[in-house]
């Protein structure tokens, strides 16, 4: 333990706290003695469940800026009645963000400090603020151009596939689905489930969350649900929320709420592009949407059939029209062809025929000359060979004629010539030394000739020899 | 005396030999034996011929006889 002593001497007078905020206690409840009504808006709860008392926190701003703060206290007892009060009013909790008229006694407390101490609030002020905030936000989502932006989307054909915001353990989700899997035409849902808190505190940032998760999905879907329902219909102010609001009216695949409420219509619903208000609804115009296009389909398929059988029958006509003509076209140059081979077979016949014919009339010609040629031809060399037989005959005869008289001849001069017939006629050879005397010396005197006639030799004695 | 081939050859010859002894261009003492010559080669013309006729006279007699019908 401290002691505090002033030092002696010191003459300042000293309070302890307590003397201080007890005098500012007194003071408070002398010139507050009572209670004010008072509007704020809450900006945090406070509230502690174990004790059952609430402190919130309570502002005052100005364009945004905090203009002025105060710490508020509902003990336990008010705050049952009070927030009871206010709920069954209001359809929203006591929670942050919410503006309050509130009868709040101004207190100091030693031990506490200041605070409002809260005995009740007044829910109307505070629905005509909610209300304030929704028109506030419509207009200010109108003035911005995207009211109606979600609510221009194409709607799916077949929104098959479907990105649901919901609460898992919710029965507005669990009638959604029961809905959709009992349809009796089998039509198949592909449903995923993005898990947020769906009304009071936080509502808007777990939406906006999940909103956020499915925009980097969005290839992956047909269209978005929103789907609340069962349990209270307290904090459904959150839909009011220009924030929330202008992010579903923004949003690039078409929305679809099914929120289950019992009051007026939501921002978020009126910019959705359906509103269907239960989750079973939702279902039920999902299926509606399958049905509408199998409808269309059966439709189709009804003007088609006709339309097609139509289509086939005269395509068939026209073909048929195309064979036959075909046939017609192609028997008629069979026909023709047939025609032309015929003429050619006949006229190939007929100049065979007169080919054969004059060829025949030829060969039997020369049938009758072949018959009669080569006797005449034989007769004819006959008598040519005989004529020449004849002729060599002659000829031969003439020549050897010719050739007997030739040797004959030569034959007759042979004898003229012969020395012994010139003997016979009186001619001598006279020899010297056995050569007969002509032209070389004569013998000389004494010497002995010899002289040849034809009947014999003499020899003599040459008594005298002189040249003439 | 050589030997005789043919007739051709024989009175081509004889001609020679008969027109030298009437030219008088040889001696007496060859005149006997080219005339002896001559008697052969006469000898063997007259010969052939004899023998060439007959030998044509049948054939031709061949040639005829079966040309007769």
């Amino acid at each position: 333990m401290v002691t505090s002593e002033l030092p002696s001497g010191d003459f300042r007078r000293v309070f302890s706290l307590s003397e201080i905020t007890g005098s500012i206690e007194r003071m408070f409840r002398k010139y507050y003695p009572s209670p004010y009504w008072i509007k704020a808006e809450i900006s945090k709860l406070n509230l502690y469940p174990q004790s059952g008392h609430c402190y919130p926190d309570l502002v005052e701003r100005s364009a945004g800026k905090i203009r002025s703060q105060a710490r508020g206290i509902i003990w336990k007892d008010d705050f049952s009645v009070i927030r009871s009060k206010f709920e069954s009013v209001t359809r929203e909790p006591l929670r942050e963000g919410i503006g309050i008229m509130f009868l709040a006694y101004v207190r100091f407390s030693s031990e506490f400090g200041f605070s409002l101490q809260i005995i009740d609030i007044e829910p109307l002020y505070t629905l005509g603020e909610l209300a304030r905030e929704k028109t506030e936000t419509i207009a200010r989502l109108k003035r911005e151009g995207i009211f109606n932006q979600n609510r221009l989307l194409p709607l799916p054909l077949l929104p098959q596939r479907l990105a649901v915001i919901s609460a898992s353990s919710s029965k507005g989700y669990s009638d959604l689905l029961v809905t959709l899997n009992a349809n009796p035409f089998h039509y198949r849902f592909d449903i995923q489930l993005f898990h947020a808190t769906l009304q009071g505190d936080g509502a808007v940032d777990s939406i906006q969350r999940q909103l956020q998760a499915i925009k980097n999905r969005l290839d992956d879907f047909d269209a978005l649900l929103i789907i609340r329902g069962g349990g209270d219909e307290v904090g459904m102010a959150c839909y009011d929320n220009y924030l929330l609001a202008s992010e579903v009216a923004c949003f690039p695949l078409p929305v679809i709420t099914g929120i289950g409420h019992s009051t007026n219509e939501t921002v978020v619903e009126m910019v959705a592009a359906v509103n269907k208000i239960t989750p079973t609804d939702v279902a039920h115009y999902l299926i509606g949407s399958f049905r509408a296009f199998n409808d269309r389909i059966d439709e189709a398929s009804r003007i088609l059939h006709p339309a097609v059988n139509l289509l086939l029958e005269t395509w068939k006509r026209q073909f048929d029209e195309t064979a036959y003509g075909l046939i017609d076209r192609a028997s008629g140059l069979l026909e023709a062809e047939n025609q032309r081979i015929l003429r050619n077979a006949l006229a190939i016949r007929d100049v065979t025929t007169a080919s054969v014919f004059n060829h025949r009339i030829a060969l039997s010609r020369y049938e009758i000359s072949i018959a009669t040629q080569p006797a005449i031809l034989i007769s004819r060399s006959k008598l040519f060979l005989r004529d020449h037989v004849k002729l060599s005959a002659a000829y031969l005869r003439h020549y050897r004629n010719s050739q007997q008289l030739r040797v004959d001849n030569l034959d007759a001069r042979v004898q003229l010539l012969d020395p012994r017939h010139v003997l016979k006629r009186g001619f001598s050879i006279t020899r010297y030394n056995g050569k007969a005397l002509g032209h070389d010396a004569l013998p000389e005197a004494g010497t002995t000739i010899e002289t040849e006639t034809a009947e014999g030799l003499i020899s003599s004695i040459v008594t005298e020899s002189k040249l003439k | 005396m050589s030997k005789i081939n043919s007739y051709s050859d024989a009175i081509r010859e004889l001609e020679i030999i008969v027109t030298e002894i009437e030219n008088a261009s040889i001696g007496v003492d060859e005149l006997s034996g080219k005339v002896k010559r001559a008697a052969e080669l006469i000898a063997f013309c007259r010969n052939k011929l004899t023998a060439t006729e007959k030998e044509v006279n049948s054939i031709l007699k061949g040639l005829e006889e079966p040309m007769a019908d």
